[in-house]
């Protein structure tokens, strides 16, 4: 676990540098494949730009609006660099708004753009693994397997070394020459059914995981719900295709 | 199998500590006695790596292992099912020397 | 692979994800940890509300912007006893120019009453809160008395001491160093 490094009067976030790293090597496998699938590649990484822009924005913003009096009464910390008054859901949900909002604007098409993201989405899983392994976030449930890891008092699951090998595996998968999509979309699917899986299998060496009801693991019963969402419009597109086929 | 309890005199847990200790022992089927180690200063709580008193170890590893970067004397807590005590309750002793045991 | 064979993976994979999720059921006798709560350096300091002895209550939240010590103990953990002094003078030393401390008592393995009457007997003035019910002690998952968390002015958690009794010089420095990042 390696939080912080100190460069003189600076405090570099290691987990937050493998983010940016990991967004930056993502952005040039969106470019590739946006170049592959007949995508203007400007409006592409506009379109990156908007969502990194306004998720940086956002979450700052959403993590204000949680301590309204505090950042009235010292409004320069709203410029902060620290990355422990950020809200993800807030970065997660504006990012996504404004990103949307730009594709809109732009008239970019909607599943050849998911499908063109895809493969840059799929490396920043890899790089939030490491970024967990880092920060010593996402750790796993205690355990005495050969392969432990000691952190936070205790013998664990590695769970972010899982996490790391899933999210290589999903990546692999979702490359052009693994498994061919034959429409518009379907790629962009696979990689958000490919990752529901993993989590489904990974939330369960977890020793931070939100439960509910009797016990259960919520993203577990989350990941079941979108791979359930991600059949259904698979089937749905499937169907539209045989039927538009016939008419043909 | 070598039993060790780490203390030091001005934390008062160490002897409830103990008790439960010895129970826990006994309910184990474990025969080995205890050794009591009275930790008097933070040198020798560094060359300990002391972690509280009361401290429990078996085959001199702690029972609720730690890593620290300092070691001092301090007062050891433990979540029991009854809130934060000084001392741990038997079925938690149990609990970790069948891990150890076997 | 075309799709209706993929489709028909996935709802193999839904199938077993279903019984995988069932089996690896969390337990009731089993601990699980408060998640986006990390009491270690490096990570935001949970925030936490709790009475104040005396009255009112204190958030840290609200202290965001100033350092903060936030010193764990009771009045029979005798090198929690032994440092207070300390940490009193470096409060009065600091207290104008951003520093900030919280005296957390654990009061569900204290009383209020010894609580009390040991702040009176060391003349603290820094604000003492109540933890009445284990919920800030399990928070940060404290397992040895005295422990001290350093917080910046952003209220990240800088520097954790388990153990005592800390010398003022090492108080001294760890604030210095924290105040001086603010200017």
């Amino acid at each position: 676990m390696f939080p912080y490094l100190r460069l003189g009067p600076f405090l570099l976030q290691m987990p937050l540098l493998a983010l940016l790293l990991g967004f930056w090597i993502g952005s040039t496998f969106i470019e590739r494949e946006a170049a592959r699938l007949g995508l203007n590649k400007e409006k592409i990484n506009s379109l990156i730009s908007y969502g990194l822009v306004g998720g940086i924005l956002g979450a700052r913003l959403a993590y204000a609006a949680q301590y309204a009096s505090v950042y009235l009464a010292n409004p320069l910390g709203l410029f902060s660099l620290s990355t422990s008054t950020l809200s993800p859901v807030g970065g997660f949900v504006i990012g996504i708004a404004a990103a949307a909002l730009y594709a809109y604007r732009q008239k970019l098409p909607l599943r050849p753009t998911l499908d063109a993201l895809t493969p840059g989405l799929a490396f920043l899983l890899i790089a939030i693994g490491v970024s967990h392994l880092l920060s010593g976030n996402a750790y796993g449930a205690p355990s005495r397997v050969p392969w432990m890891m000691y952190l936070w008092s205790d013998y664990r699951h590695p769970s972010q070394l899982y996490e790391i090998f899933l999210a290589l595996v999903v990546f692999t998968i979702v490359l052009p020459k693994i498994i061919p999509a034959h429409a518009p979309g379907v790629k962009f699917v696979q990689f958000i059914a490919f990752t529901a899986i993993a989590r489904v299998f990974l939330e369960a060496f977890r020793g931070d995981s939100v439960l509910w009801l009797d016990g259960y693991r919520a993203a577990q019963v989350m990941g079941l719900v979108v791979l359930i969402g991600c059949i259904v419009l698979l089937r749905q597109w499937e169907r539209t295709c045989q039927h538009e086929s016939i008419l043909q | 199998m070598k039993i060790e309890l780490l203390y030091f005199d001005g934390c008062p847990s160490w002897e409830e500590g103990l008790k439960n200790l010895e129970a826990a022992l006994k309910e184990e089927g474990v025969t080995s006695s205890v050794d009591r180690i009275k930790v008097n200063d933070d040198d020798e709580a560094n060359h300990l790596k002391f972690l509280g008193s009361p401290s429990f170890r078996v085959d001199q590893q702690d029972l609720w292992h730690e890593e620290r970067d300092t070691y001092s004397l301090s007062c050891r807590i433990y979540s029991t099912p009854d809130g934060i005590k000084g001392w741990p309750t038997v079925e938690m002793l149990r609990t970790r020397l069948r891990s150890f045991v076997g | 692979m075309n799709n209706s064979r993929f489709v028909a993976w996935m709802t193999w994979a839904l199938i077993l994800g279903m019984i995988w999720t069932v089996v690896s059921r969390v337990s009731s006798d089993q601990p699980q940890a408060q998640p986006g709560a990390v009491a270690k350096e490096g990570f935001a300091a949970p925030d936490f509300t709790l009475d104040l002895l005396g009255g009112d209550k204190v958030s840290l939240s609200d202290l965001r912007g100033k350092v903060v010590l936030v010193n764990f103990w009771t009045s029979w953990c005798p090198p929690c006893r032994l440092e207070m002094p300390a940490i009193e003078k470096t409060y009065r030393s600091y207290k104008d120019i951003g520093f900030m401390v919280i005296g957390l008592n654990l009061t569900a393995q204290d009383s209020e009453q010894a609580a009390a009457g040991f702040v009176k007997e060391v003349g603290v003035t820094f604000p003492i809160a109540l933890d009445r019910d284990n919920a800030v002690g399990n928070l940060y998952r404290v397992t040895a008395l005295p422990t001290s968390y350093f917080i910046d002015r952003n209220g990240v958690i800088r520097s954790v001491i388990v153990g005592g009794p800390m010398s003022e010089a090492l108080i001294q420095s760890k604030v210095e160093e924290l105040l001086r990042e603010g200017e």
